[in-house]
């Protein structure tokens, strides 16, 4: 395809966007900021346009340049903010996660997708304890800030404020329709953050590792109680009020990777975990069509286990419940 | 964005896929039919690119228009590799596999750092069986092959030419310096997918299990043998590195997720892998140093176990082994 020919097929899709011939010019002449004749010559294709004026028609106009030419390229561009050690701050996080939850609820029809490889950070903040030790963790041992280096674990250092916006985030991830794909391992590695904080004596005692593993085992009944009633609610709610709705899968197969996929108004958005904790989103078609289709076929090969088949739900929750026991059982309490 | 930047991200782009002994300014001036000087006005943002010379660039680089119009600030470009049952084959993502390699061999100075999640899918082509369940489950589960819809495993389900290509693939990767971080979880996945297909009756009997799981039981002693000798090397076979090449290290607290970085003469790529066997790759500098900095502080955090640390070498592998003894034993 020829640029003259490119150019023609670019300004007769705008035309079929409902502008008439006569408007045409001046519309084109006011976004490239030209005159009317400049406009004309660009339309006749006397004069190339350069590839500031094309980006200009094609975002207003909303046009896939690629499309109208045909080409195909294996180029994704993502975007995130890289966790930086030199400027991270937790409270930014967070607030960066109430952010992106408030956005993808302001769709009106939305659901989320998360194929878990350890426990989505939203469970994080059913429980003050959890919240607390995977906020030290993060920055004693994934950050390694000076000011943590010597510091033991004390559940009384998480400050109140960060608390109040970790229950935000929850509060917004629990609005959020959502699919949820576990396996037995996606606990596995929160255990071990607490078995080597113990065997490092992080922990002031077995007293404060005991609470911890009452919080969990919380956690993980009330997440029980969420996936039999296929819907998510408050701890503290005694109602069980619905707030969204939720499917939970029990995955045997493929431990996840913390990817995540949201659908939101018939479009779609992809999040990727990289180096264990950062993440970054695209919103390329091709990518997020592939996406999904690897979402539906690990949602095939999983059970279903929210509502339904009380068995397997039952067997899920059980096998972790007795890891959770069996680590409260070991300690000197 | 302005299209300044749109005209700079793609230059940018365009060097990180250039390999480095090519000029930049040769190969545009030869992509547009301009002077070399042109070429440069162009590069340096002092001359706007056109419509016709977008389209030429993209069309020679495989860009996207579309994606240079919407970039936000921190935008990275990844080249994605997805394999599909028409136009990209599990036989072709091998080869190409193989070819990247080779091409990283090619350098004089060059090392891959794999942060894994499951046991690095190179590792999986050392021994016959292995590899044909690999390629059994990743064809019936993962890419739903219409071929395997009815399928139950065979040895033989796997062609000599994807199963020597996937040797090859060993062959070549033990030439390469490389640093893996393990956790004892890494090897879950696999036994997992074992007992999912003998659940699912995808087995014609237990003695086909067995010879699998014995397959897994060889990989993980020949892992642990490199691990011992800091060197790479294939079952049965010296190694060829005169000196270390491999560095294995063992971290308690964080399991990996597939990310790979590779240096190739002072150049760096990150590779991620997502959707089981598909990746993606960028050579944005920035992005790369950040990975590698975080990997770095993984590695303080975890215990270096290749050539030392004997007693905490056999603590690791007696995991995973045992793991599968305990599956053997149900069999």
């Amino acid at each position: 395809m020829t640029t003259g020919e490119i150019q023609h097929l670019l300004f007769k899709t705008i035309k079929g966007k409902s502008i008439e011939d006569s408007n045409l010019a001046e519309e084109i002449g006011r976004l490239l900021d030209k005159s009317t004749d400049s406009a004309y010559r660009r339309i006749r294709g006397e004069k190339t346009l350069s590839l500031d004026e094309l980006q200009t028609l094609c975002l207003h106009f909303k046009i896939s340049i690629d499309n109208l030419i045909g080409l195909q390229s294996p180029g994704v561009i993502f975007t995130g903010e890289y966790l930086d050690k030199k400027t991270f701050r937790f409270e930014e996080y967070v607030n960066s996660l109430i952010q992106n939850l408030s956005y993808m609820n302001s769709f009106k029809e939305k659901t989320f997708y998360y194929s878990c490889k350890d426990l989505p950070i939203f469970h994080h903040y059913h429980f003050r304890e959890i919240a607390a030790f995977k906020w030290f963790f993060w920055l004693k041992t994934y950050f390694q800030f000076p000011e943590f280096e010597k510091k033991k674990f004390n559940f009384k250092d998480h400050p109140d404020e960060l608390f109040v916006k970790e229950q935000k985030v929850l509060d917004l991830y629990n609005q959020l329709p959502s699919v949820e794909i576990w396996n037995l391992e996606s606990m596995n590695i929160f255990f071990r953050q607490i078995e080597f904080y113990r065997d490092s004596q992080v922990f002031n005692s077995d007293e404060d590792v005991y609470q911890l593993y009452e919080s969990i085992g919380k956690m993980w009944v009330h997440l029980e109680k969420q996936a039999s009633l296929g819907y998510k609610f408050d701890y503290n709610d005694p109602t069980q009020k619905r707030i969204g709705n939720l499917k939970m899968y029990f995955n045997e197969v493929l431990l996840g990777d913390n990817n995540m996929l949201l659908e939101m108004d018939g479009s779609r958005m992809s999040y990727v975990s990289h180096t264990t904790i950062n993440f970054m989103f695209t919103r390329d078609e091709a990518f997020n069509l592939n996406m999904y289709n690897h979402m539906q076929n690990q949602m095939q090969r999983s059970t279903l286990i929210s509502e339904v088949s009380e068995r397997e739900r039952a067997r899920f929750f059980r096998l972790i419940r007795e890891k959770i026991e069996h680590r409260k059982e070991s300690l000197k309490v | 964005m302005s299209t300044t930047s749109a005209q700079d991200f793609l230059f940018k782009r365009i060097k990180e896929m250039l390999p480095s002994d090519e000029s930049m300014v040769d190969i545009i001036s030869e992509v547009l039919h301009v002077s070399s000087d042109s070429a440069y006005r162009r590069i340096r943002g002092e001359t706007p690119i056109l419509l016709d010379e977008a389209h030429l660039l993209c069309q020679h680089f495989h860009f996207s228009i579309d994606n240079l119009f919407n970039l936000k600030p921190g935008a990275v470009l990844f080249q994605s590799t997805r394999i599909n049952n028409q136009q990209y084959s599990y036989e072709k993502y091998i080869s190409d596999l193989l070819d990247l390699i080779r091409h990283i061999n090619s350098y004089k100075q060059k090392d891959i750092i794999y942060l894994t999640k499951d046991v690095p899918i190179i590792h999986n082509f050392y021994f016959s069986p292995l590899i044909a369940f690999r390629y059994f489950f990743w064809m019936k589960s993962i890419l739903q092959h219409p071929d395997f819809d009815n399928k139950g495993f065979t040895m033989n389900c796997i062609s000599p030419e994807i199963e020597s290509l996937s040797k090859e693939l060993a062959k070549e990767y033990i030439k390469v310096p490389s640093v893996e971080i393990w956790n004892t979880e890494c090897i879950n996945s696999t036994i997992s997918q074992i007992e999912f297909c003998r659940d699912s009756g995808f087995f014609s009997s237990v003695a086909d299990v067995k010879i699998i799981y014995e397959a897994l039981e060889e990989t993980i002693l020949h892992i642990k043998a490199q691990a011992e000798a800091g060197k790479k090397f294939m079952p049965k076979e010296e190694s060829m590195s005169k000196t270390g090449n491999f560095q294995f290290f063992y971290n308690r607290v964080i399991l990996g997720d597939n990310t790979i970085l590779i240096n190739t003469d002072g150049t760096r790529s990150a590779f991620l892998n997502y959707d089981v066997l598909n990746y993606m790759s960028t050579r944005d500098e920035t992005f790369c140093s950040q990975c590698y900095e975080d990997i770095s502080r993984l590695m303080r955090k975890s215990t270096l176990i290749s050539q030392t640390s004997e007693k905490q070498r056999n603590i690791f592998f007696n995991i995973l082994l045992s793991k599968i003894t305990d599956r053997k034993k149900n069999l």
